[in-house]
């Protein structure tokens, strides 16, 4: 195939598509109508479910804070909560901004830009959550495993043994498999933003 | 002011631009179909911004392509869509299979450029000068005659191959 038989045949499918007056009134109503409302449901029923469970945890923890009866305990409390806190938040506040992106204001030079320096921003988030999430879910069970249970997991070392070297592992390979996912996201990213400036 | 009316026959009048943005942004008719359906909500979102000084196809291109971009990043989010799977997955198929394979080949050797590129050889291809693909795209004039010079010599090789 030739470019200008590729020109030519670029044209004659315009036409064909052009022919083919096929979306109604009422479908172009719907696609905005339906889109809208399914976006706005599909983005912020999970999230803010998610938030009001991290929300009920802290009030939980708040409630029987006085159940952790030693330093530590309190310490992983206190950074459960936190975590609890500020995770949801920052989940939320992303979400808005994504929203706020007005389509029509930026030309396809721009668009490109953002989409690279997204996607980076994006990974990086990925990446950070996924080593705060392992930590949160450590704390987290140390944290309910003493308030639910009257477990204190720093005094079991025979488990400790095993669930430390294990727990290690899990990360290690999971980490590798995010790093390689991140590394390949952030060059195509650094890619398109030095061709933007060629 | 803008009516709903207008707007409406607007879309109708350019809805080729929606398909051909779509389907080169995308990989699988699904995938196609939900940017279909974003390019549209996206355009009625934006509608009251549109100045009657530009042509409307133009301002299209802007938030079709913008859009298309910026639904790569996104994760699927898969709900109740609009049934629009009739005409988007019957639409090339009333064209005769010989011509729908010739451009399903020719999507795959657009597709194969880089996504800066992608957005310039359809506005090329759509018929449009350096002044509108400028407008369009943020390039200035002369770059845009450098990375098309450019793109062409990468569409040769790919043929060639």
């Amino acid at each position: 195939m030739e470019l200008e038989e590729m020109k030519s045949l670029w044209e004659d499918m315009s036409q064909k598509v052009d022919q083919q007056k096929i979306l109604t009134d009422e479908l172009i109503l719907d696609l905005t109508k339906e889109r809208f409302e399914n976006r706005m449901r599909s983005i912020s029923v999970p999230e803010t479910l998610s938030a009001f469970i991290c929300f009920a945890a802290v009030i939980y923890l708040i409630s029987n804070f006085n159940l952790l009866d030693v330093w530590y305990l309190q310490l992983t409390g206190v950074l459960t909560m936190i975590a609890c806190i500020v995770l949801p938040i920052l989940t939320l506040k992303s979400i808005k901004r994504i929203k706020a992106i007005d389509i029509s204001k930026s030309t396809y030079k721009e668009s490109l830009i953002n989409y690279a320096k997204d996607k980076a921003r994006f990974m990086k988030l990925q990446k950070t959550s996924f080593y705060t999430s392992f930590i949160v879910l450590i704390l987290a069970v140390i944290s309910f495993g003493k308030i639910m249970k009257g477990i204190d997991v720093f005094t079991m070392t025979e488990k400790l043994n095993w669930l430390v070297p294990s727990g290690i592992g899990i990360l290690y390979v999971f980490s590798q498999w995010v790093l390689k996912k991140y590394r390949r996201a952030t060059d195509s990213a650094h890619n398109i933003l030095k061709e933007l400036k060629e | 002011m803008h009516t709903k009316e207008e707007f409406i026959e607007q879309i109708k009048e350019n809805q080729g631009i929606i398909y051909k943005v779509a389907r080169l942004y995308t990989n699988s008719a699904e995938d196609q179909k939900d940017v279909y359906q974003e390019i549209v909500y996206q355009l009625w979102k934006s509608y009251p911004s549109f100045k009657e000084n530009s042509k409307f196809s133009t301002w299209m291109y802007r938030i079709a392509l913008n859009t298309a971009i910026s639904n790569l990043n996104k994760e699927k989010r898969k709900g109740t869509q609009v049934s629009i799977d009739n005409f988007l997955l019957n639409k090339m198929d009333q064209v005769d299979t010989v011509m729908e394979e010739r451009i399903t080949i020719l999507y795959a050797h657009i597709k194969r450029l880089s996504i800066v590129e992608k957005g310039i050889i359809l506005l090329h291809l759509e018929g449009k000068n350096y002044d509108e693909i400028a407008a369009i795209t943020g390039f200035t004039k002369t770059n845009i005659g450098t990375r098309l010079g450019r793109i062409k010599q990468k569409l040769k090789s790919q043929i060639k191959k």
